[in-house]
C-alpha cells in the first residue's frame, strides 16, 4: 500500500487520511451492511483508531448507531458511508475502502475475506478464490 | 388466494424511516464501478435496478430523504437518518427510477437480471478487486439496449 492512504465523500466535505497500514480486510455481506450502504455487499477495512484522522468536515458527519456499540458517520451533504467505530474494539476504526482515492489497495491483502455469507444475496455470484465465514 | 411469492417486494433504509414498495420487476440491474457511486456509497461497486416508475411506490418517509445531485442529471435520495441511499431520478430516464438493490428485504431478486444484469463503469474498477463472474464487463454504458 501507499505509505499514506487518503479518501473522502462524493461531494468533498469529509476527507481523511490513513497512516498507517490496515489490519483487517473484508466483504461483509450481512443484511445490516447491505441496507446500511444499499449495495449488494460491503467493504471495510480496520485501521488503528489513532491512525485514521478526519483532515476536513468532521462537524459534516451524522452519526447512525446500527447496533448497541456499533456507531456509523456518513457525509450530511451526499449520504457517504465514512467510518465505523465499535465500542468492544476501542482500538480500532473502520473505513470504506471504496473511497480512497484513486481507488488504491488499503492494505492487509492477507486478511481479505468474504464474511456473513451465509446472509449474502441468494443470486449473487461469489468466487471460490477468497476466504469466506458463514459469520464473522 | 394469495401465496407468499405474489408478495410484492419492499425495501427501504437501514433505520426504518423510508420504506417503498416494488409492483414491477427491474427491468436492468447494473453492478457500477464508476468513481462517482463508489464514494457516493461507500463501497467498491453499488448495484442498482432500474424500474419503471409507475412500478415504483414510496409507502413512507418521503420527508426523511435529502437529495444529492452527484451530477446535473442525477439526484440520489439517501435517509437523513442512517445515510443509507435508497432511489434515484435521472433526468434522461425520465420514465424510470433506479433503486439501492442492496436495500431491497431480505436479499429479494429485484427481477429483470436475465441478459441484463452486467458491470458498467468496468475501467473504472478498483485495482485489486475483481467479482470473477461471467456477467458483461463494459466501457461505461456500452450500447443501451
Amino acid at each position: 500500500m501507499e505509505d499514506k492512504l487518503s479518501g473522502g465523500c462524493l461531494c468533498g466535505k469529509v476527507r481523511f487520511e490513513v497512516n498507517e497500514p490496515a489490519t483487517d480486510l473484508y466483504h461483509c455481506h450481512c443484511a445490516m451492511c447491505r441496507k446500511m450502504h444499499g449495495t449488494a455487499f460491503a467493504t471495510y477495512a480496520v485501521a488503528p483508531k489513532e491512525s485514521m484522522v478526519i483532515t476536513q468536515g468532521a462537524d459534516n458527519l451524522a452519526r447512525f448507531d446500527s447496533s448497541p456499540g456499533v456507531s456509523r458517520y456518513f457525509c450530511k451533504t451526499c449520504g457517504c458511508q465514512i467510518t465505523i467505530d465499535v465500542a468492544d474494539r476501542p482500538g480500532d476504526r473502520w473505513f470504506m475502502p471504496g473511497i480512497l482515492d484513486g481507488a488504491v489497495h488499503p492494505g492487509a491483502a492477507d486478511k481479505e475475506r468474504h464474511m456473513y455469507v451465509g446472509s449474502k444475496l441468494p443470486w449473487l455470484h461469489l468466487d471460490e478464490i477468497l476466504p469466506r465465514t458463514e459469520e464473522a | 388466494m394469495t401465496t407468499a411469492h405474489q408478495k410484492p417486494i419492499a425495501g427501504g433504509c437501514l433505520c426504518g424511516a423510508v420504506r417503498y414498495k416494488l409492483t414491477a420487476p427491474a427491468h436492468d440491474v447494473y453492478h457500477c464501478h464508476c468513481s462517482i457511486c463508489r464514494k457516493l456509497q461507500g463501497a467498491l461497486y453499488p448495484t442498482y435496478g432500474v424500474v419503471a416508475r409507475a412500478g415504483f411506490r414510496l409507502m413512507k418517509g418521503a420527508d426523511n430523504l435529502k437529495t444529492f445531485d452527484s451530477s446535473g442529471q442525477v439526484h440520489r435520495h439517501f435517509c437523513k437518518t442512517c445515510g443509507s441511499h435508497v432511489f434515484e431520478d435521472v433526468d434522461h430516464e425520465p420514465g424510470s427510477v433506479w433503486f439501492s438493490v442492496g436495500t431491497l428485504d431480505d436479499g429479494a431478486d429485484p427481477g429483470g437480471r436475465a441478459g441484463k444484469e452486467r458491470h458498467i463503469f468496468w475501467e473504472s474498477r478498483t485495482s485489486w478487486f475483481e467479482p470473477h463472474d461471467d456477467l458483461p464487463k463494459i466501457i461505461e454504458f456500452g450500447e443501451k439496449p
